[in-house]
């Protein structure tokens, strides 16, 4: 068993050899270059300045949440109070603004 | 029923078809206890406000206490013509003030109020003053319509002139003042000064307290600006008298600086109307109540400098709710105009 592993080891080592001085002899390199793969450079962005163009104003209806407080309590009177017939322009008026 | 309501400096009046109401737009907020102040204050019947464990004393009565306790400080909801911020406790005063003068809304009931026009001689917008105002007539129930305070005065007194002419309302804490070319307003604007200015400057180079040199401004009888009963009362050498000649000052300096303004004011707008034939200046408010007043403001005029040709120089009727009046002209209209 021990003789025919060296016998085999031998004949391999043997084959090894034989190869190894075919190569020295007979292959040169075919002389092409290796040319690597052009690969794509990034340009970088350039910022480009924007014409300025000034924003005119928007107005925008808000809806306004105003918060007043009532009294607790309250026991005003009017300091001056006015009975009878108040004279007004609303005839001369309605003409003037309404043509009615 | 449509409801006008003038919100001035000084008092706020409420103006319906039968009845004028008129509540003085200060406070005095009241130390102590509660519940006892409140005691005190319902046994003697004095209105009072309370808001937030304060008490406050409303209206007339708040600035009679002042005139009587020189300590006592008289509180104002507005300064200037327009809301008061450095005031925290104005506007549950207010709301107060105008729940009393107005009540609760019937049924699609308008209430057309009064703001002032842009002030040229301040840094503040009447924007949030109009908000506020607004809100609260709003919830006693009203559809609230503004109007530029000048344009209600003009409603009342230009309308034997097609709503031609210029409208001053001089008010406490400011005068406002439109230019109107039939019924339309060519310019409208607002200065920082009033009845409130007269009566700081004469207090100081008096050295009378404000409280009471509004007092003798509403109430003296003998304060009169004419020209010749004045002179008689400063030959008299009294402390009064030099109040009122200090009055007749400021009163003199106020008309000139409104009158310049307008001046420069005119001459800077675009589109300003070319008026052919001359217009009347009608004047109301409270401050232009004071006898004599319309002699300091001829005193004043001078119609070589004047850029509008002007006809007549006019005290409104009842000058003192005119405003008011004009208010209520504009939400009779719009209530017949919702009716159609």
């Amino acid at each position: 068993m021990v003789r025919e592993f060296l016998f085999c080891s031998l004949i391999l080592w043997q084959i090894g050899f034989i190869i190894g001085i075919l190569l020295k002899l007979f292959y040169y390199p075919s002389g092409k270059k290796f040319v690597p793969t052009p690969v794509p450079t990034r340009i970088p962005a350039v910022e480009v300045e924007r014409p300025k163009i000034k924003p005119t104003h928007v107005d925008i209806e808000v809806k306004k949440q105003i918060h007043t407080e009532k009294p607790t309590l309250s026991s005003i009177k009017s300091d001056e109070v006015i009975k009878g017939k108040v004279k007004t322009q609303k005839r001369k008026l309605r003409k003037l603004t309404r043509g009615l | 029923m449509a409801k006008g309501l003038d919100c001035g400096t000084s008092f706020y009046i409420a103006a319906t078809e039968d009845t004028i109401k008129k509540q003085r737009n200060a406070f005095l907020t009241v130390d102590g206890e509660v519940t006892q102040v409140k005691r005190m204050l319902k046994r003697q019947g004095i209105p009072f406000v309370e808001k937030a464990s304060k008490v406050h004393i409303v209206g007339q009565h708040a600035f009679n206490y002042a005139q009587i306790f020189s300590t006592a400080e008289l509180k104002r909801p507005m300064k200037s013509g327009l809301l008061n911020p450095t005031e925290r406790d104005s506007l549950p005063v207010l709301n107060a003030i105008i729940g009393e003068l107005l009540g609760d809304a019937k049924e699609n009931e308008t209430c057309v109020y009064c703001v002032p026009a842009k002030p040229i001689d301040a840094d503040r917008e009447v924007l949030y003053h109009e908000d506020v105002l607004r809100t609260i007539i709003e919830q006693y129930g009203y559809d609230a319509k503004k109007i530029e305070e000048p344009v209600a005065l003009g409603y009342e007194g230009l309308v034997d002139t097609q709503l031609t002419g210029v409208s001053i309302s001089m008010g406490a804490g400011m005068c406002n003042i439109a230019v109107m070319y039939q019924g339309m307003t060519s310019l409208s604007f607002s200065v920082s000064r009033g009845g409130d200015w007269v009566d700081d400057n004469v207090s100081m180079d008096t050295g009378v307290s404000k409280a009471k040199v509004t007092y003798i401004k509403e109430s003296s009888n003998m304060l009169d600006l004419t020209k010749g009963v004045y002179q008689d009362i400063y030959e008299e050498g009294t402390d009064e008298a030099n109040v009122l000649i200090a009055i007749r000052s400021y009163y003199g300096a106020l008309i000139n600086y409104l009158l310049t303004n307008l001046k420069v004011q005119f001459e800077g707008v675009e589109n300003v109307p070319n008026f052919p034939e001359p217009v009347p200046i009608v004047i109301g408010g409270g401050t232009a109540l004071v006898k004599g007043f319309l002699d300091v403001f001829n005193e004043q005029f001078d119609q070589g400098e004047f850029p509008i040709p002007i006809s007549e120089i006019i005290l409104i009727e009842d000058a003192h709710v005119a405003v008011a009046r004009g208010c209520l002209s504009e939400a009779q209209l719009i209530e017949e105009d919702e009716e159609d």
